[in-house]
């Protein structure tokens, strides 16, 4: 079980960091900007967070498969498969939730930043800084939403027992052979996960709201 | 080249600035010239544009039309203080909020250079107080030290009267004379008044016009 929850963590762990680094700058730029393509991307971002993850596997699985348009790069059923799909399912909530919580800011903060002599880069660091406890929540949420899911992984993972079996998948495969207590067990770790990575998420949100009485 | 007062050479210059919102909403200044160690009022009722030219003059928005120099130079930011009517705060203390200029220019000295501002604007003793459990008159100064810690050439001041009366009023501006001299300085208020005892001159915008000084409506506001 170990090395199942090791490898959950890690695939989920990668996906997120991917997502916030493409949703976190890609968040900024939609808030700041006021023109249609910005509200196109933000529309966007807001109903990929409903994205039916099953459709990402197919999609994914379909691109990878043998026959598809990257079937050459051999990532089938491989953990580099699960990352991706994952990725792609928390990518539009880093976005979507990184965008609330820079609009959710003071609107004319941008403005006296860069009077204070900032440049853009600066000024965008500064406005992500203030926007923290929203961005931890939006990575938490990426991250609880790529540690939960099991429909995506299962397809484009396959469940290979020592390769790309995770909790979700386990637990999944447990019921389905009535181990309901292998299942309960599983289950239970995944649920521990969730807390243990949401209280330290908390915890870091609480220290950035400590500094902001305006709460 | 003198400025419009006759006495100083300019390091503001503005000509022939033209300024437009998609809205339609437009703003015209045809010249203005404010010298180093000099300060200019700028008067006109809510609305006129006062608080846009600033931020012309600040280089936080960009002309159609004509052109801000700063000491015969494209306008560069971290040449101006600007102090906002409605300054926003930043997570932190008052100290770190009045260091940030310096931060921001990569400043070692960055927290003894605000220190000292906070000393002599009288609030130091709350420097590390989180800013925003200070008072709207507190604030007002952490704001003027955060815009004065870089030592600016050209200090912009938009209504900084506001939310103030009586005696408080009068000490403000006697503080802000105090840190305006020897800088460039634009002061906008919409009380002619306020601006007397700080300014040199005051201009008059009314409209999104910057009103020629022989103009009967800026004599009247003046007055």
């Amino acid at each position: 079980m170990i090395e199942i929850t090791i490898r959950s963590i890690g695939v989920s762990g990668v996906a997120t960091l991917i997502a916030a680094a493409l949703g976190v700058p890609l968040g900024l730029k939609l808030a700041l900007s006021n023109g249609r393509a910005a509200r196109a991307g933000l529309v966007l971002a807001n109903a990929g967070m409903a994205l039916p993850p099953v459709l990402v596997g197919l999609i994914v699985a379909l691109a990878l498969w043998r026959g598809g348009p990257f079937g050459g790069l051999d990532l089938i059923y491989t953990p580099t498969a699960m990352v991706i799909a994952q990725t792609i399912i928390a990518l539009p909530l880093v976005v979507a939730l990184t965008a609330a919580a820079v609009r959710a800011l003071e609107p004319d903060l941008w403005t006296q930043t860069m009077a204070l002599g900032a440049t853009r880069a600066q000024a965008a660091r500064m406005l992500l800084r203030e926007a923290r406890p929203g961005l931890l929540a939006a990575v938490l949420a990426a991250f609880g939403a790529a540690l939960s899911e099991v429909g995506a992984v299962m397809m484009v993972g396959g469940n290979i027992a020592g390769q790309t079996r995770v909790l979700t998948t386990s637990v999944l495969q447990a019921t389905r052979m009535g181990e309901f207590e292998r299942a309960v067990g599983l289950g239970a770790a995944l649920l521990g996960l969730s807390i243990a990575v949401s209280a330290c998420v908390t915890a870091a949100q609480g220290a950035a709201w400590r500094r902001s009485p305006a709460r | 080249m003198a400025t419009q007062s006759g006495t100083l050479t300019p390091f503001v210059e503005v000509a022939g600035l033209r300024f437009a919102y998609l809205s339609g909403w437009a703003l015209r200044a045809d010249a203005l010239a404010v010298g180093r160690g000099e300060a200019v009022g700028l008067v006109g009722p809510n609305g006129a544009g006062k608080s846009t030219f600033l931020r012309l003059l600040a280089g936080l928005e960009a002309p159609q039309e004509g052109a801000v120099r700063l000491d015969g130079a494209p306008v560069d930011r971290r040449r101006i203080g600007f102090v906002f009517q409605r300054p926003v705060l930043y997570r932190g203390s008052v100290l770190e909020n009045a260091a940030i200029g310096l931060r921001l220019r990569g400043r070692r000295d960055a927290r003894e250079r605000a220190l000292e501002w906070l000393e002599r604007l009288e609030i130091a003793r709350f420097a590390d107080d989180d800013i925003r459990t200070l008072s709207g008159g507190q604030v007002q100064r952490a704001a003027l030290a955060r815009a004065l810690v870089t030592e600016p050439e050209l200090l912009l001041l938009d209504e900084p009267f506001a939310n103030l009366a009586g005696a408080a009023r009068r000490r403000w501006r006697d503080e802000l004379a105090r840190c305006a001299a020897g800088r460039a300085t634009v002061v906008v208020s919409h009380d002619a008044g306020d601006l007397a005892s700080l300014a040199s001159r005051v201009e008059v915008m009314v409209d999104g016009t910057l009103l020629p000084r022989d103009h009967a409506l800026a004599a009247r506001w003046r007055a």
